[in-house]
């Protein structure tokens, strides 16, 4: 009606700065809701942001050298594929040693020519891209790049022909979705011009072409199906590897979902926080405009009407809000595709949203502002047409401790403001839970970050124990335990138990226990704590030229800044 | 004046009000019985706690009776809900209260359109016939000013123009000259005649016997309950002794 | 009207007729019109009273007017007259002893009498608003009376409430 838009824009007129603090906050909130989720849709699956933004493969098939892979294209399962590129591995003499301290020196190198072929082109994150003017330079994989303290500019050394040495400049990082980070696959990848490349001095055996396949259906089976496709057209024997884009996205998954997760927790607590706030601020405006509302009531407005017309004022609001935050949101992530949460970890992506995600925030946040509103409209629209006269007093009279606290010289806005707080039940509620709920959420939410970051950073300050070991044979841990050397090296001992926590059948292959490798156990082991799904893999086999992968259970966590649990989420 | 055989605007039959106060039930109104033709002007008069304003406020909508009937325009009004009260005011009543009758937030201009668009018209409508009024009150120059920034005066006829903004064809007045000084009174007093005059039927709630005597009828309420209901003696032809009717007043 | 001639002639001595205009011009329409023959009768008494003293002025074509002047002792009087309280106009006893009497004798219903004076004091106000309405805005004399009638009026009706509220 007419009308009610006229009062509702004069209400806005004559209370600007209220309307503004409102589309404010709630576009703050949408922002950070918004920004949330696509960390989380990029924590969980960094992979799809990358995947989307350089046309990243569904499958990455390793060929023997030389193999003809021309026909690919045409094959029933597949829809595109790239030119083969050329690939090998090396040993890194010099440079990013500190994290390579465990002897993993090897590096894959890939020759990536002038026009980049589709699908295996990656993401730059920091520096820039191969160039010709800069045939010594080299573009590093991020978890590599992080695991080994590789910055743009950080100089390595390569084993060049003779016994030369290479020397070759980071000049960018780079994502990639078609490569399992390190050190979950080992090892490490690194892109190189060809000229590059023929100058090292490569790994015998290792050679190989790399190419990327995007197919016609991404479910396991079609994958499968597909990698089975291309190994009878190129021969089996020429397929040394394959690569698809569940074991990527997976194992992708296990950094940063704790981030998105608490980021998202902290969007609702501050949706919550705003809506304590706005039903209590239009709580107060609904008691001072009491008389107009009754004078507008005598002119002829009906109370549905009034409630209509506020509640309608504060839904304009938060979706003039909402919009200004999605689009804030947005900007944001066009502006910074991927940033470090914290110094050291690999960047983190901002995946796109998928439309229904971004609908679901704005309609929630529309919603919450609805409810928070909802009740004080209705009591808008309650007050009687002759309340022209007086505003409720808050209710109870001025309790005798009130009167002791005046004459006790207690200053009177004190004592006056103590019994308001006190007295204006509703009010004081909705205060108490706008401040109490917010604060307790985020206590427990800074609490469990802190907790799973000491987890992964220092465990023994968790309480958690440093070292898992296991037994070889299968007798009792007490029995174990007198043997543990009792050296200044291990503090305490207690007995324990595993066992398998879901057991996921796959295909016939043996699955173990969940993410704790050992030693002896080679690296099949280490995959099958990665839980769910049928997936089969194709042809996990140990590629030449590479060492024996270890378990993550081997490695001490001293990772910096890895918020994911030691051992992989199946525990 | 009445003219003969007018159609009756409203009409009341045994209004009843209660009101809970502290301590149990005050019988506010008891069984009023009013009539008002179309054109009347009626004055309510009658010591304050009577249940004049009461009154008023149960015929305007403002509030339901206890029991009773209530006939507006000839249909039974006293069983409408709060919301079908509100648009009966719209077009067919029009209400001043004693003070605060113009809505501080907005501009005077706002104040005096809103019941033109509640009516249905269009802004342009309603901005159109906010100048006619403001004109002919002599307060185009203030349109644009917040309502407290206008004198008591003022503002009452504001309220008064847009009370009448819609030609209801019942304007209710709650002590309209109640706040106000001498000189404002009169003005008010004399657009009120002027609407009198005009056709306009009022029903006017005031102390003020000065102003009651300018009505058609004065009904006398005492303890809610109507106690006297008669039209006012319109002086007779002057006298013809020679002396003006000024100077037989109480010479000694 | 002696005390008026006698405030009148406080001023200066004057004649009867003289005395009339300035009566007429002072009070303009607030005055009944004076009667000249009313007049002089008073002027009489008040001589004969020894408040005034008139002396014959002769006049050439015109037969001699007597012009008054005030004596000591009328000088006294008006003096006394203005510094005394003047008591306000009587209570309406009238009406008063009849509300009081007449149900006692059966004679009226004490509601209908005060709803009976009551539409009197109306038909009274509205006689004093077409008053008003005449009245020029210059002749301040004029407006103050009725000014004071209407709070008479008003007085007099705030009163009849309180007969109804004690005495119904």
């Amino acid at each position: 009606m007419r009308a009610a838009c006229r009062w509702v824009a004069v209400d806005l007129r004559a209370h600007g700065g209220q309307a503004a603090l409102t589309g404010v906050i709630v576009a703050g909130v949408v922002a950070w809701l918004v920004l949330a989720a696509m960390l989380l849709g990029g924590a969980n699956s960094p992979w799809l942001g990358l995947y989307d933004r350089t046309h990243g493969p569904d499958v990455v098939v390793y060929l023997a050298p030389g193999t003809p892979a021309d026909g690919l294209a045409t094959l029933s399962g597949v829809r595109e594929a790239s030119k083969p590129v050329a690939a090998g591995t090396a040993t890194l003499e010099q440079g990013g040693a500190a994290a390579l301290e465990q002897g993993d020196t090897q590096v894959e190198l890939r020759a990536m020519p002038a026009t980049a072929p589709a699908m295996l082109t990656p993401l730059v994150v920091a520096g820039s891209w191969l160039s010709a003017a800069r045939p010594n330079g080299v573009v590093v994989e991020a978890s590599f790049a992080a695991a080994a303290r590789l910055t743009v500019g950080s100089v390595i050394t390569l084993p060049g022909s003779g016994h030369r040495t290479v020397s070759a400049q980071v000049i960018g990082i780079a994502e990639t979705s078609g490569q399992v980070p390190y050190p979950q696959w080992t090892p490490g990848l690194a892109w190189v011009t060809p000229a590059l490349l023929h100058r090292v001095d490569l790994q015998p055996g290792t050679a190989q072409e790399v190419i990327g396949l995007r197919l016609a259906g991404r479910c396991p089976v079609c994958v499968t199906d597909a990698v089975d496709e291309v190994s009878s057209a190129v021969q089996p024997q020429n397929v040394l590897q394959s690569v698809s884009w569940q074991q990527v996205s997976q194992a992708m998954a296990a950094d940063g979902w704790l981030l998105g997760e608490f980021l998202g927790l902290f969007g609702l607590i501050a949706l919550a926080a705003a809506a304590c706030a706005l039903a209590n601020v239009t709580a107060a405006r609904v008691v001072a405009q009491r008389q107009s509302t009754a004078m507008l009531k005598a002119i002829g407005f009906t109370p549905g009407q009034l409630a209509g017309a506020l509640l309608g004022e504060n839904l304009l609001l938060a979706v003039v809000g909402t919009g200004a935050g999605s689009t804030l949101a947005w900007g944001l992530s066009r502006a910074a595709p991927a940033f470090p949460y914290a110094p050291g970890s690999p960047p983190v992506t901002l995946a796109p949203l998928p439309a229904g995600l971004t609908a679901l925030i704005a309609v929630a946040t529309v919603a919450a502002v609805a409810i928070a509103t909802v009740v004080q409209a209705w009591r808008a629209a309650r007050v009687p047409a002759t309340a022209a006269v007086t505003a409720s007093p808050p209710r109870g009279k001025l309790s005798r401790l009130a009167r002791v606290g005046l004459l006790a010289r207690f200053p009177a806005p004190l004592v006056l403001g103590a019994r308001d707080a006190f007295t204006r039940r509703a009010q004081a509620a909705l205060t108490i839970a706008g401040v109490a709920i917010p604060m307790a959420l985020s206590t427990v939410a800074l609490a469990s970050w802190a907790t799973i970051d000491g987890l992964t950073r220092d465990p023994g300050q968790i309480s958690v124990a440093a070292l898992t070991a296991y037994p070889n044979s299968a007798g009792s841990t007490q029995a174990a335990l007198p043997q543990l050397p009792r050296n200044g090296a291990v503090q305490a001992a207690y007995p324990g138990a595993a066992g398998p926590a879901v057991p996921v059948p796959d295909r016939g292959r043996p699955t173990l226990p969940a993410g704790r490798g050992s030693g002896g156990q080679p690296a099949a082991a280490r995959r099958a704590g990665q839980g769910g799904g049928r997936q089969r893999v194709g042809h996990h086999q140990r590629r030449p030229g590479r060492l024996p992968d270890r378990g993550r259970g081997d490695r001490p966590s001293r990772r910096r800044g890895r918020p994911g649990l030691p051992g992989g989420r199946a525990q | 004046m009445r003219p003969a055989a007018s159609p009756i605007l409203l009409l009341t039959r045994d209004l009843v009000k209660d009101y809970h106060a502290d301590g149990g039930l005050v019988r506010a109104v008891r069984g009023v019985n009013l009539a008002v033709d179309a054109g009347e002007f009626v004055a309510i008069m009658g010591p304050s706690g009577s249940g004049k304003s009461t009154l008023l406020h149960v015929i305007g909508g403002l509030e339901p009776p206890t029991s009773g009937q209530i006939w507006l325009d000839g249909q039974r009004a006293d069983r409408l809900s709060p919301a079908a009260w509100a648009v009966r005011r719209r077009r067919g009543i029009g209400i001043v209260f004693q003070a605060a009758n113009l809505l501080s937030s907005m501009t005077v201009a706002d104040n005096v359109e809103l019941p033109a668009l509640l009516a249905g018209a269009t802004a342009r409508q309603a901005r159109a016939r906010r100048e006619e009024l403001l004109e002919e009150l002599g307060l185009a120059a203030k349109a644009r000013a917040a309502p407290a920034r206008l004198s008591g005066g003022e503002q009452q006829k504001v309220a008064l123009a847009r009370a009448l903004a819609n030609k209801p064809s019942l304007l209710l007045a709650d002590e309209p000259t109640g706040n106000l000084d001498s000189t404002s009174t009169t003005e008010v007093l004399k657009l009120l005649r002027h609407a009198h005059a005009e056709g306009q039927a009022i029903v006017l709630v005031t102390h003020d016997a000065r102003v009651a005597s300018h009505a058609d009828r004065i009904v006398n309420v005492f303890d809610g309950m109507i106690c006297d209901d008669a039209p006012v003696a319109v002086p007779g032809a002057r006298q013809g002794d020679g002396t003006t009717p000024l100077s037989q007043l109480r010479w000694s | 009207m002696r005390q008026h001639l006698l405030a009148l002639l406080a001023k200066e001595p004057a004649h009867g007729y003289e005395l009339k205009l300035a009566l007429e011009q002072t009070f303009g329409t607030a005055y009944p019109s004076p009667n000249i023959g009313q007049i002089y009768v008073t002027l009489k008494r008040l001589e004969a009273d020894g408040l005034v003293r008139g002396e014959d002025v002769e006049q050439d074509s015109r037969p001699n007017k007597k012009v008054y002047e005030l004596t000591p002792r009328g000088r006294d009087a008006v003096a006394a007259w203005v510094d005394e309280p003047t008591d306000g106009p009587r209570v309406r006893d009238d009406f008063f002893i009849k509300l009081i009497l007449a149900p006692r004798a059966g004679l009226a219903d004490r509601m209908e009498l005060i709803n009976r004076q009551r539409r009197h004091y109306y038909a009274q106000l509205r006689a004093l608003a077409d008053l008003q309405d005449a009245t020029g805005s210059r002749d301040a004399p004029a407006r103050l009376l009725i000014e004071g009638q209407y709070l008479h009026l008003q007085a007099d009706l705030d009163w009849l409430q309180k007969c109804q509220e004690e005495l119904v």
